[in-house]
């Protein structure tokens, strides 16, 4: 082909999409840069004006910021680590199955399919102190004499992370399972001739040749905990400790009606995911190398 | 014998993974089709005590829940097709023709797969706000077409590359010229990629809740994510209708998943092998 003409058709195909990127994305992520420069209140909006940097100096010795920063940052990594661990496992038991995998991954895949509001507001009623299933089954069972807050004070944030564990945790699994499926055989049966155990031949094989799907598993599900909000908003509305950034800057622009410092929150947020982000991906390939 | 062992072992495990994936479900099923007061036994009944269809009832005839599915329906479908035209041309550039800036390009998509999807929404209101569309289906579509872009693009990019190179070539030989050779050549071989990417954007806009809550005011214009957690201020936390209208929700998307699980599969893992 052509060199100009190829060019010409591809900027063609491009077009449409960049057109429909930069009129309904760049607008709103323009503003958000510029907004975050004033202080626009919408209940007064006529007294809004241009306060340079104040926004950002108020975010740094803004409590609330840093505790929510604190919410996150542990939700991000607790939740994040055992749907890690969790989807290994469960990735490498579908992956031995002999018979009826494609039933189990289906099955799976049940809860990561869900709306999350759906699965929120279900387990909103099964963690329910009164009438939930979880308090009901276990004072049956005889392992608690009274009823368990499980969205109280003190157990609101291991709730959250428990409802994301069970939601996510089949996705991690399913990036795995095709890891586990592209390791060839053989290597296997070489394993196997050498006499190593299986734990040696996870440790030798198994482990190394999935690191690259581990790396998208933990990167996907990193940036998305890093912005959790459906979750903790129906579970807990951020209460007990629950509440996250971006339950924050919610708060804060359509509650408290403040689209300028609401606009910081976002910009740091935005830059704290692009740098974590950017982070992972080079420590990846620096493993890679 | 120790062999044996393990995969007794392995049975078992795959048993409590089924157990704990289906049994949060199971419970709003049983709920659902269980009566009003049910929930509030000591002890609880863990099945439909007797079984009941007035939940069910009262979800289509008191409520907009019927026109709240139809309203999901028409957003995740028209998101899905608006999605695929806007992004099926831009990965095939991306995937196998020379373009200019093409570095540039994948880091608009990342940049926009990375921002914090509720900075957008103030701007994104203001500025259906101004074109009168709030209440509307495109106030709802256009702003979800700009969330799945960039995973239309990754997944379909991925899979535009994964065609043989000399696709083309041989098109052009045959006297097609090279929008031909897209249109007539490679989009038909596409079809897989395009049908994985449009179960995974029906979804995705079929379950987003954030958005279509500040999108939408009245009842008749709402989706049925937002229509289920509004359900709620509705009544003092009618548990049983709720749950009905949970079930409702959830069908078409387990229909999706019992039968394009592959494809969903296919979806999600494209590209992690690069």
């Amino acid at each position: 082909m052509i060199r100009g003409q190829e060019r010409r058709l591809a900027l063609w195909l491009l077009l449409p999409s960049l057109v429909f990127v930069t009129v309904l994305g760049a607008f709103p992520i323009l503003s958000q840069f510029v907004l975050s420069f004033t202080d626009l209140n919408l209940r007064f909006p006529a007294d809004r004006g241009f306060v340079g940097g104040a926004n950002y100096a108020r975010l740094v010795t803004d409590a609330v910021f840093w505790q929510d920063l604190g919410n996150t940052l542990l939700f991000t990594v607790v939740s994040v680590g055992l749907e890690l661990l969790l989807g290994l496992g469960a990735a490498l038991l579908i992956n031995r199955a002999i018979r009826g995998r494609t039933a189990l991954t289906s099955t799976l895949m049940m809860p990561w399919a869900l709306p999350t509001v759906v699965a929120a507001t279900m387990w909103s009623l099964i963690l329910n102190d009164r009438i939930g299933l979880v308090n009901s089954l276990l004072s049956r069972l005889g392992l608690i004499s009274e009823r368990v807050l499980w969205l109280g004070p003190k157990l609101a944030m291991t709730s959250v992370i428990l409802a994301d564990v069970w939601k996510t945790t089949p996705f991690v699994a399913i990036i795995l399972l095709a890891g586990l499926k592209s390791i060839p055989r053989h290597y296997y049966e070489a394993a196997e001739l050498d006499g190593a155990n299986r734990w040696e031949t996870f440790r030798a094989i198994t482990l190394p040749l999935l690191k690259p799907f581990i790396a998208v598993a933990l990167l996907f599900r990193a940036m998305d905990a890093f912005r959790i909000f459906d979750l903790v908003w129906v579970l807990t509305g951020g209460a007990s400790g629950t509440e996250t950034l971006s339950v924050y800057i919610y708060k804060v622009l359509f509650r408290y009606s403040e689209m300028g410092y609401g606009s910081t929150l976002t910009i740091a947020l935005f830059v704290i995911v692009f740098l974590m982000s950017l982070g992972l991906i080079r420590s990846m390939r620096v493993q890679a190398e | 014998m120790a062999h044996r062992g393990a995969t007794i072992w392995s049975w078992f495990g795959r048993m409590l993974l089924v157990v704990l994936a289906l049994v949060p479900i199971y419970w709003i099923v049983n709920v659902s089709f269980s009566g009003p007061q049910a929930l509030y036994k000591v002890p609880l009944d863990y099945y439909p005590n007797p079984p009941v269809l007035e939940n069910y009832r009262e979800v289509f005839d008191v409520n907009q829940f019927p026109g709240n599915v139809g309203n999901s329906f028409i957003v995740a479908t028209l998101t899905t097709l608006l999605t695929l035209a806007l992004g099926a041309p831009a990965a095939y550039a991306l995937a196998r023709l020379r373009v200019r800036g093409r570095n540039l390009i994948l880091a608009v998509f990342l940049g926009l797969a990375i921002f914090p999807a509720i900075g957008m929404m103030g701007p994104l209101y203001v500025a259906m706000a101004r074109l009168g569309l709030i209440n509307t289906i495109p106030a709802l579509v256009l702003p979800y077409t700009l969330f799945t872009l960039p995973l239309a693009i990754w997944i379909l990019t991925h899979f535009f590359s994964t065609l043989p190179a000399s696709l083309e070539d041989a098109a052009l030989v045959d006297g097609c010229t090279p929008p031909q050779a897209f249109l007539r050549i490679i989009l038909p071989l596409s079809a897989p990629g395009l049908f994985t990417s449009a179960i995974l954007i029906f979804i995705w806009a079929w379950n987003e809740f954030l958005f279509a809550l500040i999108m939408t005011t009245t009842p008749e214009s709402r989706t049925v994510p937002v229509a289920l957690a509004l359900f709620a201020g509705l009544h003092e936390l009618p548990w049983a209708t709720i749950a009905a209208a949970t079930v409702i929700t959830v069908v078409p998307v387990v229909v999706l998943v019992v039968f394009f699980q592959r494809q969903i599969v296919e979806g999600l893992t494209s590209g992690v092998e690069r």
